[in-house]
C-alpha cells in the first residue's frame, strides 16, 4: 500500500471539497461498471486459456477485480464528497470502515504482527515483553487500543485523505487498504498513550500505596462481631491476592471505602478505567 | 478476495448492525436526517423478515437507502473477505468508534445530547 500510495501523482488539496462548482471529479461516464469489467476479464481469460497458465489467469482476474472495486470506491467517494463527507450516508460509510478496521487491528494485536506492519511504514515501535504479553493475552486491553486506533484512523482518513483528495482509484490501493494504512499511522500515538497510562498505573502500585487492604470500613463496622470481621477481612485479603496486579490496586482502594473517582486520583488514571477494570474482573470471575 | 454476489445485496447481519449503530448515535445526538435514514433502514430490515412489508410513506427514502447500500457493497468494503470481517463487528463497538470520531462526522443538523 505504501508504495502504491507514494507513487500517486500530487493532487490539489481542495479537489474533492464540497461547495465548489468546478471541482474535478472523475467523470462517471468514463468509469466502467464493475460487472462489465469482470465479464471482460473472464472473456479475456477464456480466450487466452491456451496460452495463459492458471496462475496468470488468476492474477489477471484479481487485477481486474481490484480495478473494478477501486473504480466503485472512487464513485462512492465522489458521492460522499458532494455531501461534504457528513450526514448519515457518511456515517454509514464510516461505520462500515470502522466495522472492518477494528477486527483487523484486534487480530494484528493478538498475533503481534502490528509491530511489523508499523515498522514497514517507518513507524518503528519497541514494545516490551510485558506489553506484548498484555496485548496478546488480554482481550479488553486489545479492544480499548483497537477502538481508539480506528477512531483516530477514521479522523485522519476523513480530514487528511478524503477531504484533502489524497486518495484516488488510480493510485493502486483500495479504500479499505488505504484506511487500514491510516489506522497504522494512528497506532503509534495511541500505543504510546496506552503505554503511559499503564506505566502510571504500575508506578502507583509499586509505590506501595495499596499494600494495606485491611479496610477501615470493614473493621469499623459498628456492632460487628470481631470474629466475623476477622474472617471477612481474611476472605477479602485472599480474594485481593488472587487478583491480577492492575485489578488488585483498584479493588483494594474501593474496598477501603474510596469512590471510583478518588481511587482514580490515587492511581493516576480515570474513573472510567477503574470502573472498567473492576467490571471486566467481575465478568471474568462470574461469566 | 472474491467478488460479491451479482445483486450486491447486503447481509442481514450487517444491515441489522448498521441500524443498531445509527440507533445508538441517534440516542446520543438526534438528527432529522439520521431519523429519516433510520426509518428507511428499519423498513429494509423488516422487509427482509418473514412478513412482506408495504412501504407507503418514505418509500422513496427506503429505495434510495437500499440503492446506497447496494453501491456500498460494490466498493472494496463489499469483497467476501471484508464482508466476513464486517459481519463480525458489533453495533456498540462501531458506535463507540464513531462517537469518538463524532466531531468530524456529526451531521450539520445534529442537536445537543439528550438529557
Amino acid at each position: 500500500m505504501g508504495a502504491s500510495s507514494a507513487s500517486q501523482p500530487p493532487r490539489e488539496p481542495a479537489r474533492l471539497k464540497p461547495g465548489k462548482e468546478d471541482y474535478d471529479l472523475p467523470r462517471r461516464d468514463v468509469v466502467p461498471v464493475g460487472e462489465e469489467l469482470l465479464a471482460d476479464a473472464d472473456a479475456a481469460a477464456a480466450s487466452e486459456s491456451g496460452w495463459l497458465g492458471g496462475q496468470e489467469r488468476d492474477a489477471a482476474r484479481r487485477a481486474a477485480e481490484s480495478l473494478a472495486r477501486r473504480m466503485q470506491d472512487q464513485e462512492h467517494v465522489n458521492d460522499l464528497a458532494v455531501a461534504g463527507f457528513a450526514g448519515p450516508p457518511y456515517e454509514i460509510f464510516a461505520g462500515e470502515l470502522a466495522a472492518y478496521g477494528y477486527p483487523v487491528i484486534l487480530a494484528w494485536l493478538r498475533r503481534g504482527t502490528i509491530w511489523k506492519h508499523c515498522a514497514d511504514r517507518g513507524r518503528v515501535l519497541y514494545p516490551t515483553d510485558r506489553e506484548r504479553e498484555i496485548l496478546e493475552g488480554q482481550f479488553e486491553e486489545r479492544l480499548d487500543l483497537a477502538l481508539e486506533t480506528v477512531a483516530e484512523g477514521l479522523k485522519f482518513f476523513r480530514e487528511r485523505v478524503l477531504c484533502a483528495g489524497r486518495w484516488s482509484f488510480d493510485g493502486g490501493a483500495t479504500l479499505t487498504t488505504y484506511f487500514i494504512g491510516a489506522c497504522l499511522l494512528a497506532f503509534p500515538n495511541v500505543f504510546r498513550r496506552w503505554r503511559t497510562a499503564e506505566r502510571k498505573w504500575n508506578l502507583a502500585l509499586a509505590a506501595g500505596m495499596l499494600a494495606s487492604p485491611e479496610g477501615r470500613t470493614l473493621s469499623d463496622l459498628p456492632g460487628s462481631d470481631p470474629a466475623d470481621v476477622a474472617a471477612g477481612r481474611g476472605a477479602v485479603i485472599s480474594e485481593l491476592r488472587s487478583m491480577p496486579d492492575g485489578v488488585m490496586g483498584a479493588a483494594a482502594l474501593v474496598v477501603d471505602g474510596m469512590s471510583f473517582a478518588d481511587a482514580a486520583d490515587r492511581l493516576g488514571t480515570t474513573e472510567r478505567a477503574i470502573e472498567g477494570r473492576l467490571y471486566r474482573y467481575r465478568q471474568r470471575r462470574n461469566p | 478476495m472474491n467478488d460479491s454476489p451479482p445483486d450486491a445485496c447486503i447481509d442481514a447481519m450487517i444491515l441489522n448492525r448498521m441500524t443498531d449503530t445509527l440507533v445508538i448515535l441517534q440516542a446520543k445526538h438526534a438528527s432529522k436526517d439520521r431519523a429519516r435514514v433510520l426509518a428507511a433502514l428499519r423498513a429494509l430490515c423488516e422487509a427482509r423478515g418473514a412478513a412482506p412489508l408495504v412501504i407507503v410513506e418514505g418509500e422513496t427514502e427506503a429505495a434510495a437507502v437500499e440503492k446506497y447500500l447496494a453501491d456500498l457493497e460494490r466498493t472494496s468494503l463489499g469483497t467476501t473477505g471484508a464482508r466476513v470481517v464486517r459481519a463480525g463487528a458489533t453495533a456498540r463497538r462501531v458506535a463507540e468508534i464513531l462517537i469518538r470520531h463524532e466531531q468530524a462526522a456529526v451531521s450539520p443538523d445534529a442537536s445537543p445530547k439528550r438529557p
